[in-house]
């Protein structure tokens, strides 16, 4: 994709370029559902949404419309949710992926660091959303005790480190700290100076592993933002992963829908289409109201102005109520196929059990509602 | 209050040691002694709770459907989940020997008393339905997998049983339940599915515009069987198949039962799917080409195959809910082990009110099935909807408690090892197989259609 200028972005013609690149280069890839990903072929994809500007290679070469590239610009936001959508159409580990990395090159941008290789900001710590800690602490009205369980929750010192869900050739982890100004700070690890463990069999997202990951003994950089932009950080960092996930999810879901469809339309049971069934219908129904209901959020969520700790209470609410709805549209899609859906060849199963894991990365719906509550305290 | 300090005992965070004066197990034992025996309780957890509640030859049955789960299928679960998809008809070392043992343990022919079969006659004053829901519960808790590989057998067994043949029963049925007794690996299957046909062999509006697609044809003193079945649990190992086809010629309502052996010529096992889960059980295609079947090998009389496919179901949805209440109680127990190992802010997950909240709503929704299951099976008459409400109430609950797990443990239910995106796999299938929950939801209705006609104002035109 080349550079066009910010405010007139083709947004329609951007996105059919990256529906184009999933069509030929990534869904070749993945139509064996039960063969993941190979890493070496998974790089080679990867390279090539690297060279059509869908990703920056480093944060100093921007390309103007890579992914959460310009995270200001509503334009930017929506290409960006559009084209992880067309991704994850195709296959959401892959999309998930890049939009880590991604993130990655937001940080290092913001932070003015250029790292090298295909990095994952640690963005959740040992368990949950930190309750309403970190809440607090966005908002500045963090006390002894939300800093005290934020110390614990971002703890990579200790065993067993922090998880991080990514594709198997990562370069490095931008892991949190809290620092002695009580403000989060992020430190640059490339992967051979960690402890490393892999943890494989994850339940979904099968191109990708999961890693414990500890820091090691050797000194790194330490971000030095003040407290307001430490927060600030960390605030668009949850806003822009939040929309991410659901776009990705989006695209799942939309896939298994189709895949449903098409089905229905051509399988019969009791002398007639299961499509002119009720049952079935309602199945179909499912998928259909999650897909609008995350559009129109998704939507609404380019059109709002900055990430503030409110806004970011109200992206987790929506998240909260849309991710649920993601894995039960996902899940009737795969009801539709009957016996066939749970067999791997169909791939509805894998949509399945890759929404479940967008479900509870970076906060299930019970944690985000309580994030989202210490979000808005005193806010009335 | 002298002496006794409020922080120093062990408690929850939000709940009063159980010592301490305020709290109902302290409050009571100052009571008198009539008001004492009427208000107090032991403090044993709910499993144990339950168990009291049934008569001593059941509570038996849990505490060594437990043990052996605990002893025999624990080890191998996770292992057996991970492993290679397994060829048709190969049986690994571990799960030849797993047979063996459930054999000698009595968990294979227990649909029977002894001697005709390996059950306890203590236990069959009790419905056998009850019996086998105590059971299979108990497997699904620890491997949905493992547990399917040994109860597709009684599945398998069932037609003959319920065909209420002497000869069948003493010809087909007794001498595997002795050989399995002896410990030998030798199981049913029951193979009714058909390409293109899952819900139409499972429901009578939809088997009508069928056509079927295992057919038998007229061969002198018996039938050719030809056709595909598939999806059949365990039906590559299998030493004897409950196969159901369609006579030459004329529609589903002509399905009769036949006894298929392994190794018979033209019945081959031609693939064994790859699944979300349940691994350590296989579901395979299988082929039938011109295999003969003598007239002796037919269950229950010619064109008898769909009422006995239609009452094997009845019979065996009430199990189906059963081990999903074992997925739900599996989930739960999982979700407990972490709250309490994991730690956050210095303490464990236990003290923290959302996760007790989340934690009870999996406790309760999971007893509420367990009570439906139990309610049903100890009143057992033979019911369609009964059986169909407990199979998708119950296995409903069971995927909806692995989501509430897996939420629990948010990031770490994605590991393997943590065992509850285990147990989401597994359960998911439940509310798809032996009838999907919509097909069963419509049985209930079915069930009631005359009553309903009946009150329906226009139930004399219809």
């Amino acid at each position: 994709m080349s550079a066009v200028a910010e405010d007139v972005l083709p947004m329609q013609a951007l996105w059919d370029e990256v529906a184009r690149f999933a069509a030929h280069s990534l869904e070749p890839a993945v139509a064996r559902h039960e063969h993941p990903l190979t890493p070496e072929r998974q790089r080679d994809i990867r390279d090539v949404a690297a060279e059509m500007g869908l990703v920056s290679a480093d944060a100093g070469d921007p390309s103007g419309l890579a992914l959460w590239e310009c995270d200001a610009s509503a334009d930017n936001r929506r290409l960006s949710i559009g084209a992880l959508r067309r991704l994850g159409r195709i296959n959401m580990g892959f999309a998930w992926q890049l939009h880590q990395s991604a993130l990655a090159r937001w940080l290092e941008r913001r932070l003015r660091f250029d790292a090298p290789g295909w990095n994952v900001v640690a963005l959740q710590g040992r368990y949950g959303l930190a309750r309403g800690s970190l809440s607090r602490y966005l908002r500045g009205h963090a006390g002894a005790e939300d800093l005290a369980l934020l110390q614990d929750y971002f703890d990579a010192d200790s065993a067993p480190g922090l998880l991080v869900h990514c594709a198997p050739d990562w370069s490095g982890v931008w892991l949190p700290r809290l620092g002695a100004e009580r403000s989060l700070q992020w430190q640059y690890h490339p992967r051979e100076r960690l402890r490393v463990s892999a943890l494989p069999h994850s339940h979904g997202l099968d191109e990708l592993c999961s890693y414990a990951v500890q820091r090691g003994e050797a000194d790194t950089p330490t971000s030095a933002l003040a407290p307001d932009a430490s927060r600030d950080v960390m605030t668009e960092l949850c806003a822009l992963n939040t929309l991410g996930l659901l776009a990705v999810a989006l695209g799942g879901v939309e896939h298994a829908h189709a895949l449903a469809l098409d089905y229905a339309a051509t399988r019969r049971q009791g002398a007639q289409l299961i499509r002119e069934h009720a049952a079935v219908q309602l199945l179909l129904g499912q998928g259909r109201q999650a897909i609008a209901l995350t559009e129109q959020m998704l939507d609404s969520a380019c059109g709002q102005a900055g990430d503030s700790p409110l806004a970011l209470a109200r992206l987790y609410r929506s998240r909260a109520a849309l991710q649920p709805m993601l894995c039960r549209g996902s899940s009737d899609a795969l009801q539709v196929f009957g016996g066939m859906g749970y067999m791997r060849d169909t791939g509805l199963e894998k949509i399945l059990r890759d929404q479940n894991c967008l479900r509870v990365i970076h906060g299930t719906p019970l944690e985000l509602q309580l994030a989202a509550t210490a979000l808005e305290e005193d806010a009335s | 209050m002298t002496g006794y300090s409020r922080a120093a005992m062990p408690h929850l965070d939000g709940h009063l040691a159980s010592v301490d004066p305020l709290s109902p197990a302290a409050a009571f034992t100052r009571l008198g002694p009539v008001s004492r025996r009427l208000a107090t309780y032991d403090a044993v957890d709910q499993w144990e709770v339950e168990t009291r509640r049934l008569p001593a030859p059941l509570q038996r049955l849990r505490r060594d459907a437990r043990a052996f789960a605990l002893r025999e299928l624990r080890p191998l679960a996770q292992q057996t989940d991970l492993a290679a998809h397994a060829e048709p008809g190969q049986l690994s070392p571990a799960l030849r020997d797993l047979i063996a043992r459930a054999g000698r343990a009595g968990l294979l022919g227990d649909m029977l008393p002894m001697p005709l079969g390996s059950g306890r006659p203590a236990r069959f004053r009790h419905p056998i339905v009850l019996q086998q829901c105590i059971r299979v519960e108990e497997l699904a808790r620890v491997c949905g997998g493992l547990m399917l590989l040994l109860s597709a057998n009684a599945l398998g067994a069932m037609p003959i049983l319920l065909s209420g043949d002497p000869s069948a029963i003493r010809r087909f049925a007794m001498p595997l339940f002795r050989a399995q007794r002896r410990g030998e690996p030798r199981l049913f299957a029951f193979a009714i599915t058909e390409p293109g046909a899952g819900s139409d062999a499972e429901e009578g509006h939809g088997a009508r515009h069928y056509k079927p697609g295992v057919v038998a044809r007229r061969d002198g003193d018996g039938w050719r069987l030809n056709g595909r079945k598939v999806f059949i649990s365990g039906g590559d190992i299998a030493d004897t198949l409950t196969v159901f086809a369609a006579l030459e010629g004329e529609g589903m309502e002509s399905w009769t039962c036949f006894i298929v052996r392994r190794g018979a010529p033209g019945f081959r096992a031609v693939r064994n799917e790859l699944k979300m889960g349940m691994r350590a059980s296989t579901a395979s295609e299988l082929e039938f080409d011109e295999v003969f079947v003598p007239d002796d090998h037919i269950i229950g009389g010619l064109r008898r195959g769909w009422a006995l496919n239609r009452a094997t179901l009845n019979l065996s949805r009430m199990p189906v809910g059963a081990l999903a209440v074992g997925f739900a109680q599996g989930a739960t127990d999982l979700a407990y082990d972490f709250a309490c190992r994991m730690r956050l802010g210095g303490k464990p997950l236990i003290h923290f009110q959302e996760v007790q909240l989340q934690l009870a709503q999996m406790t309760a929704e999971t007893s509420t099935a367990r009570a439906l299951i139990w309610q049903s099976a100890d009143t057992w008459t033979p019911r369609q909807a009964t059986a169909s409400i407990c199979k998708f109430q119950a296995t409903d609950t069971a995927v909806r408690v692995a989501e509430m797990a897996m939420d629990l443990l948010g990031n770490h239910a994605l590991l393997h090892a943590n065992g509850a995106e285990k147990v989401f796999r597994d359960a998911r299938l439940t509310q798809i197989f032996e009838g999907t929950n919509q097909i069963n939801r419509l049985a209930v209705i079915e069930d009631f259609q005359d009553q309903l006609l009946a009150r329906s104002t226009d139930g004399a035109a219809a």
